[in-house]
């Protein structure tokens, strides 16, 4: 167990033995990654608020069932998860379509421009461009992996999909990344060197 | 000219690379496939967390079902029993007799002081237990009591 692993496990112990202030300690440490995931599944930030909010607090309701097989954060984001697709399936969106179209990635001239000259926020619309034309569920994959660092089998634990499946998708979505952020990786790769 | 080709391809052969050149090559792969998912993570940790709103620890805090602290009464359930019990008998035995006819539980109480207490205490007891008001209102009061307790119990109140 991570000193951070003892360390949420010692405020969920606490709000089971009824502190129910120290859920506070969770919800800041895991918010701004929930609402990410969200907001990648939904596209919308006022619904990925309300969603990751809505998730904090069926995860603190059921509590008691986390039995701390897998890490808490993993437990967290299978409930935003579960929680953002039955939203967009009351919105009518047919997902199981919606996953399988081929995102054409825009191949407009911006991709090669000299990126270097683009300040912080630019970059990061950028970025955040190239995720959203990525299908919902792979733009979700692909941010548990780099942002999360959480491995295949934890983001099969997280979403329910296959192994193979998530291989795939995260196969898929990172070959259409590294061509839409062909200029920043370009930039990036020279920093690494 | 058929045999002119023949001849040049017979003169041609493959030249042979040094026995690790596969391994060179898929090394050079692998190293390049680990930058770009170095740069891909720093890329995605610069610019792909998004933030809620400053104020969404304190909505979630506000929306999670505060810890309600049981209500434990002073007086517990069997005591309130038990008084209203002596409440009624007193009330019951206070109903059979007059302020100038003392009760039989008035005669009986007022032997036992007399045995185990001074004149002063006995006089004070013998009139509480021989006053048909103030048994009433004990009994009143206790009710109202009982009532009270049941309804915070039960969070009606």
């Amino acid at each position: 167990m991570t000193r951070m692993e003892s360390k949420e496990q010692f405020y969920i112990d606490k709000v089971l033995a009824g502190e129910s202030e120290a859920f506070g300690f969770l919800v800041d440490a895991y918010k701004n990654m929930a609402f990410t995931l969200a907001l990648k599944l939904v596209k919308n930030r006022e619904d990925a608020e309300e969603l990751s909010q809505d998730s904090f607090i069926k995860a603190y309701q059921k509590l008691d069932t986390f039995k701390g097989d897998s890490k808490f954060s993993t437990w967290l984001y299978s409930i935003v998860y579960r929680n953002s697709i039955s939203f967009l399936r009351k919105k009518k969106l047919d997902y199981t379509d919606l996953d399988h179209v081929s995102f054409k990635i825009a191949e407009d001239s911006q991709v090669s421009d000299p990126i270097n000259i683009l300040k912080y926020e630019e970059q990061k619309k950028y970025v955040q461009k190239a995720l959203d034309r990525l299908p919902e569920i792979d733009a979700f994959l692909i941010t548990l992996y780099y942002l999360n660092e959480s491995s295949v089998e934890e983001i099969e634990e997280i979403t329910g999909l296959s192994n193979s499946n998530v291989k795939t998708k995260l196969f898929r979505a990172r070959k259409k990344l590294q061509e839409s952020l062909k200029g920043l990786l370009k930039d990036e790769m020279k920093s690494i060197v | 000219m058929d045999e002119l080709d023949d001849i040049i391809k017979n003169g041609l052969s493959t030249e042979k690379p040094e026995s690790n050149f596969s391994d060179a090559v898929m090394k050079q792969i692998r190293a390049m496939e680990e930058k770009e998912e170095l740069a891909m993570t720093a890329l995605f940790n610069r610019y792909a967390l998004e933030y809620p709103s400053d104020r969404f620890t304190d909505i979630v805090m506000n929306k999670v079902k505060p810890v309600v602290k049981s209500y434990r009464p002073l007086i517990s359930k069997r005591s309130w029993i038990f008084i209203s019990v002596v409440a009624m008998v007193v009330l019951i035995l206070a109903m059979t007799s007059g302020e100038n006819n003392p009760s039989t539980f008035g005669l009986y109480f007022e032997k036992f002081i007399q045995k185990s207490s001074t004149n002063q205490v006995n006089l004070f007891l013998n009139h509480i237990f021989g006053s048909r008001l103030l048994a009433l209102a004990m009994f009143v009061s206790s009710l109202l009591m009982a009532l009270d307790y049941l309804l915070r119990s039960k969070k009606l109140v």
